[in-house]
């Protein structure tokens, strides 16, 4: 019998090498996301005025944000289909198992999640590049305008990890939905009766995780939930048939 | 050696038992013909023997492993249907480099040779080609990729005559060249009959017969002649299939060895013994009358 040891590592890596390659589809619709949100930003995203007799004054401030909001919608939305049956499908005329096919999704979605979180923030530099030179210089508020490096590292990894975060989230409900669906309807449900009862709920959810100053608590809070999230979509997923 | 062991292997869907207690074996490096009617089973048998599908009861075994979720009989077998997906980010030889770290005995310039002689457009992307340039596409990985189980699930559907042709030929040539275990499903016996060494035909579900090709072809008689004198040498044996045919005329096909004994007399009475094609044979034994077709337009 010509049967050969294969190696669980090995397999996951070239099926998630073959997915980097025939997703990039997914990256192309990331960036026009991403230039779509900046085009936006550049109206600002808030604009008060006040005036007294002959004195008039318009504040008007930009931010980047919608960039990076705009990624994370987009992280989820990759996360949700790659759970769904079109694009397990492409897994089928591949040598593996399930999962393999979850590592790779997860591998996939941690590269995606470095490639947004990156851009993201890296878009926040360019719409001040835009102001800069679309702008009367002479009434720019310099506050917050100049990033020093720290910083913008600083934004990076949290942009990253929160795009992980959300990625896990994503993978999580696209397998519970792929498992029964019915979850479509109950998680919505479920999430909005939530906060409707429980109004602090939301806001105890993000004050766990960005509650705090320290870079390197958030970052494991962060990665612990995320793990599980991955490791129980895996678990969900080990005795589902394929193509069904 | 067996290279796939089912022994009692039930797959229901809800109440529907599409696998009905099958037990069977498939021998290493031959080419076994899966034949079988529409909705018999064939596609969820080589689906549960791929590892995609559960078997509801009943063990299968695969490489002397449970094929599903093992990546060890993933990596040694390889399915090839219709329901194969590439992403349009690829071109069809993008596809083919593609397969190539997966399966370790593909054979690059084997692929290529193939697709070259078929001349489908390098860079298309899979989704577009038509019925038969897909069936023909995933025949080419299948047969490129060596793997130690090749399954094919009805390989030829859409494929023109000429094309289905090539395909028999590939697939034998490089059997002979570098034997595996292949698996062919198909309801085209009569074409595939030249390759198979063995024929495992289900109905419903359950096995109806497993036998080496050749023994198959001499499995049955068929007797043709007058109603009476063919139903005198026929009365009490099993028939298989009966048809009537004008002017008192019968054709009657039954197991060879019922008759073997009398075929002299039989000829001699004026009745004629004919040899029942594999093809017409496995329609009939998966008949759910023994008239076939023409029952129905009797009662009317």
């Amino acid at each position: 019998m010509s049967s050969k040891k294969v190696s669980l590592m090995s397999i996951s890596f070239k099926q998630y090498s073959y997915k980097l390659r025939a997703h990039t589809g997914l990256l192309n619709r990331l960036l026009l996301t991403q230039i779509l949100a900046l085009l936006l930003s550049l109206l600002g995203t808030s604009s008060m005025g006040a005036g007294s007799g002959q004195l008039s004054v318009t504040v008007r401030s930009y931010s980047a944000n919608m960039v990076i909001v705009f990624s994370i919608l987009w992280v989820m939305i990759v996360a949700v289909l790659l759970t769904t049956k079109p694009y397990k499908q492409i897994e089928m005329p591949l040598v593996g198992n399930r999962l393999t096919g979850n590592l790779s999704d997860v591998g996939l979605l941690m590269t995606a999640s470095v490639f947004a979180g990156i851009t993201s923030t890296l878009g926040g530099v360019l719409l001040r590049d835009i102001m800069y030179f679309i702008s009367d210089r002479s009434t720019m508020a310099v506050d917050g305008f100049f990033l020093t490096l720290t910083d913008l590292m600083f934004g990076m990894v949290v942009a990253i990890l929160c795009l992980g975060l959300v990625s896990a989230m994503g993978y999580f409900i696209g397998v519970l939905v792929q498992a029964n669906k019915a979850f479509a309807i109950l998680i919505p449900v479920a999430t909005i009766g939530a906060l409707r009862v429980y109004t602090h709920l939301g806001q105890s959810v993000v004050e766990f995780y960005i509650g705090n100053v320290s870079l390197l608590l958030f970052a494991l809070k962060v990665m612990i939930t995320s793990i599980i999230l991955f490791g129980v979509s895996m678990m969900v997923s080990h005795r589902m048939e394929a193509n069904q | 050696m067996g290279v796939i062991h089912g022994v009692d292997l039930t797959k229901s869907y809800g109440k529907l038992k599409a696998i009905d207690h099958l037990t069977f074996e498939i021998e290493q490096n031959k080419i076994t013909g899966l034949i079988g009617r529409n909705g018999s089973g064939k596609t969820t048998l080589l689906k549960m023997v791929a590892g995609y599908l559960i078997p509801t009861s009943g063990e299968l075994k695969v490489f002397s492993e449970n094929p599903f979720n093992s990546l060890e009989a993933s990596a040694n077998s390889i399915l090839i249907d219709d329901t194969m997906t590439f992403s349009d980010s690829f071109t069809l030889v993008d596809i083919l480099k593609e397969m190539t770290p997966f399966y370790a005995n593909w054979n690059s310039s084997l692929a290529l040779g193939l697709f070259d002689y078929y001349s489908l457009n390098p860079k298309q992307p899979h989704s577009n080609l038509s019925k038969g340039s897909k069936s023909t596409f995933n025949s080419i990985i299948g047969i490129a990729s060596r793997a130690p189980l090749t399954i094919f699930d009805e390989p030829t559907t859409g494929m023109d005559s000429a094309a289905r042709k090539d395909f028999y030929r590939a697939l034998l040539k490089d059997y002979l060249e570098y034997p595996r275990t292949i698996i062919l499903s198909s309801h085209l016996l009569s074409e595939l009959e030249g390759i198979l060494e063995d024929i495992l035909l289900i109905n419903q579900g359950t096995k109806r017969l497993h036998l080496p090709a050749l023994e198959l072809k001499e499995l049955a008689v068929g007797l043709r002649g007058n109603a009476q004198a063919v139903i005198s040498f026929v009365e009490g044996k099993k028939i298989i299939y009966q048809e009537d045919f004008a002017q008192g005329s019968l054709y009657v096909v039954l197991k060879r060895e019922l008759v073997q004994q009398q075929l002299e007399q039989i000829r001699q009475s004026g009745l004629e013994v004919l040899s029942v094609a594999t093809d017409d044979l496995c329609v009939y034994l998966t008949a759910k009358t023994k008239g076939g077709i023409d029952d129905v337009f009797k009662k009317g």
